[in-house]
């Protein structure tokens, strides 16, 4: 008999147990996911920011995945299937495209109703660039400029100063002064001429966003100001190329991709080695030098100009989005908030990731909040908070039009030649600017 | 009566035991396809809804896409030497491993090995054997004083330095040599000994002849692998962009591009419907010229 009564307790076990949530008298939970192509140690980051998040506001779960291959196919897929994450990290060439196909929610009505983070927060570019017809389809939760990173100790063996922080100074260094610094920093093996021990400057040569400071400073332009035009193809645009491609190629004071190859390292390595004295890169490679290298003997200078005053910068970026199907936007957008808000910027902007995108960390007065000798350098702040005003976008419709991944790819693809020395600038550009045209114009 | 009930009982039981295989080819296989032929006529961004456009996807493919003929034009280039590289790798490898030497079954899994580890780690590794200073191929040819070759990063070295990936995966072809091999009978090489044929003769005039299905098989697959390939270039060149100058953007990668990162959905089904249709008439083709040369034994 007594197995029967088991049986029976169990049962009324069982029904207590599964009547418990309707019972239970809690707050209503709502759940959000959230979505992320970061990895490795920012993926604890994310999740630490998301723990915080969620102590705040115990009502709200937060659910983070990661996807670091194939990210926007699977987000692509999950869309046209109705069912993708409530909040996810965008790169800023999707924004437009996506969010013109109604994949994405419109954030001005709820910045404009939020009482503590509004639009203009932000860093003045990024309100620009996310804003697509009046509508805000993301934010970016963080800025990269693109600027020098040099070698301190190089510099002093040369018997050479520091390149300048204040943008007074910076604004009239010319290209032909950066360039015989890099000379002066340039060791040939005496016994080897084309051994070259170090290397006066270099970059991800060919990169859109490191060199059209470069064509900007010289008069030219990428687009025409409709964006019907290409317009590298104009001397002052292919003639800053040239002379960028001549580094490498003719004066051999800045390391071709093949050099790279035989040394078998990157760029940042042959800084951290001392065997590269300047490094035209982006702010994100703060990390890579003093937490990933524990290397600190750098600091940070102004892209040099080919007109005097002209200085300019680039700021290439992600940000977050909110699906526009989401069942929670309210509970979405406060989580949203979160990760934009300054405590949510901090986790990422302390560790060297980036730079903050929110107005109030990008003064001289708070960089105490997230600057630190341990993992920026001595110049750091004055040099960022100066270029960033500075900072251009890359198209004239200020986000990325639908068009401009098939753009930059051709762009890849017929620039390449003048990196690797096998055509001219002119002609190039000029291949270039055939079929770039082509779809500016066409369909 | 009964029996008939007893059939209907076997039919039905039949049906439900191959029920779940023929669902997987409607829902993944059919149904996709079908989708993708009726969405070669539209514009998709995967977004909205589709827009029809009639044959502006091929119109723009044939008149208006210079990329459309130079990915097909790298995609044929790596098909016409690479695949009977293949072929004749596979079978040089599959004679050598019909011999009766000790340790035979060691040698024949060391060769085969290759074909089947997985692309994407094989792409991984392979970047690391063509690596320009560390990479054994380049130390390899230094041996014999050849000078350093850039095989990924100059364009024209792209396409060789594939084919030698495509030679080193020639296992899977090589198993079914090896099958065919020694399927055929021993009483011919007697025979023909007996008539005085040396070993020349006896590959020329039996091996070959009788092999013949085998190797076209794997000509036919090979042909249709090869105008797929994709993976090699989307992993060593990180994602579509077809490594320098476009050196190694294949047709579907190109497709993959549009699909994918152009949100051009539409487009590419039209791609890959006319990929279809090149695989298609290159097979028949094949099958016209080079199936009569096939010798079947016991037919005809």
């Amino acid at each position: 008999m007594w197995h029967r009564k088991l049986l029976l307790v169990t049962l009324c076990m069982l029904l207590v147990i599964s009547l418990l949530p309707v019972i239970s008298p809690a707050q209503e939970q709502v759940t959000i996911t959230y979505r992320t192509w970061e990895g490795g140690e920012m993926m604890k980051i994310n999740q630490s920011q998301v723990d915080a998040f969620m102590r705040k506001h115990p009502n709200i779960k937060v659910i983070l995945s990661t996807v670091p291959e194939n990210y926007d196919e699977k987000l692509q897929i999950e869309t046209a299937s109705g069912n993708a994450p409530d909040v996810f990290q965008l790169s800023a060439e999707n924004i437009a495209s996506w969010g013109s196909r109604g994949v994405l929610l419109d954030l001005k009505p709820y910045f404009d109703a939020s009482s503590d983070l509004k639009l203009s927060s932000f860093y003045e570019p990024l309100q620009r660039q996310y804003t697509v017809n009046g509508k805000t389809y993301g934010m970016s939760n963080a800025v990269e400029i693109s600027l020098i990173f040099y070698n301190k100790k190089l510099f002093e063996k040369a018997g050479l100063p520091y390149p300048a922080a204040d943008p007074a100074k910076a604004k009239n260094w010319l290209w032909d002064q950066y360039v015989d610094v890099a000379k002066k920093l340039t060791v040939v093996d005496p016994n080897n001429p084309s051994n070259i021990l170090q290397w006066g400057t270099t970059t991800t040569r060919g990169w859109v966003f490191y060199f059209m400071p470069l064509v900007w400073s010289n008069g030219g332009q990428l687009f025409s100001k409709d964006y019907k035009e290409f317009l590298l193809n104009r001397p002052e645009a292919y003639e800053v190329l040239q002379k960028d491609a001549d580094l490498a190629q003719k004066l051999r004071i800045a390391s071709k991709s093949e050099d790279l190859q035989k040394l078998g390292m990157g760029n940042v390595d042959l800084l951290a080695q001392g065997k590269l004295a300047m490094l035209i890169t982006g702010t994100w490679d703060v990390f890579s030098l003093s937490v990933d290298r524990k290397f600190h003997d750098w600091d940070v200078t102004y892209l040099p100009v080919f007109k005097p005053g002209k200085l300019y910068t680039t700021i290439p970026q992600s940000g977050y989005s909110i699906y526009s199907k989401t069942k929670h936007p309210k509970e979405a957008f406060e989580f949203l908030k979160f990760l934009l808000s300054e405590e949510g910027q901090l986790y990422r902007a302390k560790v060297g990731n980036v730079l903050p995108s929110i107005k109030s960390l990008l003064t001289p007065a708070a960089q105490k909040k997230w600057i630190s000798p341990a993992i920026h350098s001595p110049n750091f702040g004055r040099v960022v908070f100066n270029y960033m005003r500075y900072g251009m976008l890359l198209t004239p419709t200020n986000y990325f039009p639908d068009n401009w991944l098939k753009i930059s790819d051709v762009l890849d693809a017929e620039l390449g030649p003048i990196w690797s020395g096998k055509k001219t600038a002119k002609e190039a550009t000029e291949s270039a600017a055939a079929k770039i045209n082509a779809i500016l114009q066409g369909k | 009566m009964r029996k008939s009930g007893l059939l209907r009982q076997e039919m039905m039981w039949g049906y439900i035991f191959v029920l779940p295989a023929i669902l997987g080819v409607i829902v993944w296989t059919a149904w996709p396809m079908i989708y993708s032929a009726w969405l070669a006529f539209h514009k998709w961004d995967l977004f909205t809804n589709p827009v029809p456009v009639g044959f502006g996807n091929f119109k723009e493919a044939f008149f208006e896409d210079p990329l459309f003929w130079h990915s097909l034009k790298v995609t044929a280039y790596y098909t016409i030497v690479g695949v009977p590289l293949q072929l004749i790798a596979g079978f040089l490898l599959a004679l050598l491993l019909n011999t009766k030497i000790k340790g035979i079954t060691i040698f024949r899994t060391v060769y085969y090995l290759p074909s089947i580890v997985p692309a994407v780690a094989n792409s991984v590794l392979w970047m690391w054997l063509l690596n320009y200073e560390y990479g054994i191929i380049n130390t390899f040819l230094g041996l014999f004083g050849v000078n350093k070759i850039d095989w990924l990063g100059d364009p024209k070295f792209v396409l060789p330095a594939l084919w030698m990936m495509g030679v080193w995966g020639a296992g899977g072809s090589m198993i079914i040599y090896l099958a065919g091999l020694q399927g055929v009978p021993k009483e011919f090489y007697e025979a023909a000994e007996i008539d005085g044929a040396g070993s020349w003769s006896k590959f020329l005039y039996i091996t070959i002849p009788m092999m013949s299905p085998v190797i076209f098989f794997n000509l036919i697959m090979g042909l249709i692998g090869s105008f797929q390939v994709f993976t090699v270039s989307y992993v060593m060149f990180q994602g579509g962009s077809g490594g320098p100058e476009n050196a190694a953007l294949f047709y579907v990668v190109k497709l993959w591009n549009h699909a994918f990162r152009y949100l051009e959905m539409g487009y590419a089904s039209a791609l890959a419907w006319i990929l279809f249709i090149i695989i298609l008439s290159l097979t028949l083709l094949v099958f016209k010229v080079l199936g009569p040369q096939v010798y079947y034994e016991g037919i005809k």
